[in-house]
């Protein structure tokens, strides 16, 4: 077993991409400006490069969180094609952060925002948890369908409240929605990349719990985890990291369906290695999209959730037909 | 090594409408015992399983392990004492069989402590055990159906288990594969020392191996004993509804030959 010497290289290789993706990042743009002339370099080429390493460290903390909760999620629903988006968990967490910016929450907290958008992702958790109980065989089809469901009944509300909603309002709130990485405040950010560090450690201490939780409730039992206790607190960290990218950036899909799976390939399905890969391997792939989205029609921009759900819808399909033919 | 006993055990599912899945049912284990729970499909089988390995609380009765209840023990502690393999495991992430065999070691770690060499090394051993260790790296869900078994059972007897429960082990399996698979369970119990109960409708099968038989029907125990004396012609046709001759086994154990009626 060279486990060990893997376990280096891959996350060794994983720590020395991080860097050289943000300097990458950084270099690119409108203008080309090498990073490394910061130290000396005019104002304004500085300011940009300021506003570039923001928007990538946004990018990383919450693809980063966006991954890992997939990955959570997956483990204890037991099914590779759950994701935040497909279960509608970043709706529910999108429209908490839009009623907290509706109502001007905003204005009196910077964390207003995410603790909203942290109880819509519980609420929609727990009504497709419920919606799909005792549905046995049929349980991983019946979750993604009440996640469906749950996603596009909160959309619906969100449409509705745009629609009577004053002009400021509006503005503030579809500013939000259009799932952009431009730099928040500096708190929101920190917050998030907090909550992404946090929960990942969380969620690798209770790795070998999802390790068991993914082999079916009856065998994690024999295998000393709490199925409900165990799994409630990994569904509940994963949705807490959900809220925190989507008030961080708005909805952006398909991020934790095609990094844990690209992942699983690589480092292997063992949660303990899957989760810390994942948020490292997840901030780096929205740090990536974001770059070409900001890049590829210069000056115009594509929101980054259009090309990850580009990049993901397709890759979905792929998933689920693959699956079929097994 | 450890005793069993099931005392008065009665249970119902939820929302069963009072119909009870086990009715007063009693069963003592000894210590390194091996028995088989036989008894037609719907007798409460796997139910009785499920109450005695802690999976399912009964609704009255107790069921204890050295004289300690259960369900009251520590979950790892429990994990550490009971091995269970199921009658069927699906998981749908790409573990590689090592990697199913190392959960069942780490069960009985702290939640921080990482594998040492020695739980690696059992892990190997438990393997080589079941002859698979030349599959560890091979994906878990690309074996065959009694590969998969093997490996699930070395899952279990990984953390050395005081008792190991056995759901339909045999259900999966083609009749050579089955033979050597309770042939390697029997084997194991005398090694390890290890208390087995196996839960199956393979009366046939069960019947040639085992030395003791609880023999259940519509959630109670109808017929408890060695299986010279528990298996016969009259307590297959009471509880199956089918005709066979019995006949003792020279090895122990009782052969049973069914009669087909023929039109």
């Amino acid at each position: 077993m060279n486990k060990r010497r893997d376990d280096t290289l891959i996350f060794g290789s994983l720590l020395l991409a991080l860097p050289a993706l943000l300097l990458a990042g950084m270099a690119v743009g409108g203008e080309f400006i090498n990073p490394m002339d910061y130290a000396n370099g005019d104002r304004l080429s500085n300011a940009l490069l300021e506003l570039r390493f923001l928007r990538l460290a946004t990018a990383f903390a919450v693809g980063g969180a966006l991954s890992v909760s997939g990955v959570a999620y997956q483990a204890v629903l037991r099914n590779p094609l759950a994701e935040p988006y497909i279960l509608g968990i970043s709706g529910g967490a999108g429209l908490g952060a839009a009623l907290a910016i509706g109502a001007k929450l905003a204005a009196l907290s910077p964390l207003a925002v995410p603790a909203a958008s942290f109880a819509g992702a519980l609420l929609v958790l727990a009504a497709v948890l419920f919606l799909s109980r005792g549905a046995g065989a049929e349980y991983a089809t019946h979750i993604m369908l009440s996640g469906v469901i749950a996603g596009s009944v909160c959309s619906s509300v969100l449409m509705f409240m745009i629609s009577v909603m004053d002009l400021e309002t509006l503005h503030s709130v579809t500013w939000w929605m259009l799932g952009s990485l431009t730099p928040q405040g500096g708190t929101l950010l920190a917050a998030t990349l907090a909550a992404g560090v946090a929960g990942t450690v969380f969620l690798f201490i209770f790795g070998r719990d999802a390790d068991a939780l993914s082999m079916g409730s009856e065998t994690a039992f024999h295998l000393g985890v709490s199925p409900r206790s165990a799994g409630f607190a990994i569904l509940g960290t994963a949705s807490m990291l959900t809220a925190a990218a989507v008030s961080l950036a708005g909805i952006i899909g398909f991020v934790g369906l095609i990094v844990p799976h690209i992942l699983r390939g690589l480092v292997g399905a063992s949660h303990r290695r899957l989760f810390p890969a994942a948020y490292l391997a997840g901030g780096m792939f929205l740090m990536v999209c974001d770059t070409i989205a900001r890049t590829a029609l210069y000056p115009k921009e594509i929101p980054v959730g259009v090309l990850t759900a580009a990049l993901g819808g397709p890759f979905f399909i792929w998933l689920v037909n693959r699956g079929r033919s097994v | 090594m450890a005793t069993m006993m099931a005392e008065n055990v009665d249970f119902s599912y939820p929302g069963a409408d009072g119909a009870d899945a086990l009715r007063g049912v009693s069963v003592s284990i000894p210590e390194g015992g091996a028995l088989g729970i036989i008894g037609p499909n719907g007798a409460g089988k796997s139910t009785l399983l499920r109450v005695m390995s802690g999976y399912l609380r009964p609704s009255s009765g107790a069921v204890s392990i050295d004289g300690r209840s259960v369900s009251s023990l520590p979950r790892g502690e429990r994990a550490a004492l009971i091995g269970v393999v199921p009658q069927n495991v699906f998981t749908p992430m790409p573990y590689t069989a090592w990697q199913v065999v190392e959960m069942g070691r780490a069960a009985r770690l702290p939640r921080f402590s990482p594998l040492r060499r020695e739980d690696r090394a059992a892990v190997g051993d438990a393997m080589r055990e079941m002859d698979v260790f030349d599959l560890a790296e091979r994906p878990f869900n690309a074996l065959s159906g009694g590969e998969r078994q093997r490996v699930v059972l070395a899952s279990a007897i990984a953390r050395k288990p005081a008792v190991l429960f056995l759901d339909e082990p045999t259900s999966q399996l083609d009749i050579g594969h089955a033979i050597r698979f309770v042939g390697l369970v029997l084997e194991l119990r005398k090694r390890l020392g290890m208390t087995v109960v196996v839960v199956s409708h393979d009366v046939q099968l069960m019947s040639g191996f085992l030395p003791r038989m609880v023999v259940m029907r519509d959630g109670r125990v109808v017929a408890d004993g060695p299986t010279e004396e528990v298996v016969t012609a009259e307590m297959i046709e009471r509880v199956y509804g089918c005709r066979v001759e019995t006949s003792r086994r020279k090895d122990g154990g009782v052969a049973i030959l069914p009669e087909i009626p023929r039109h």
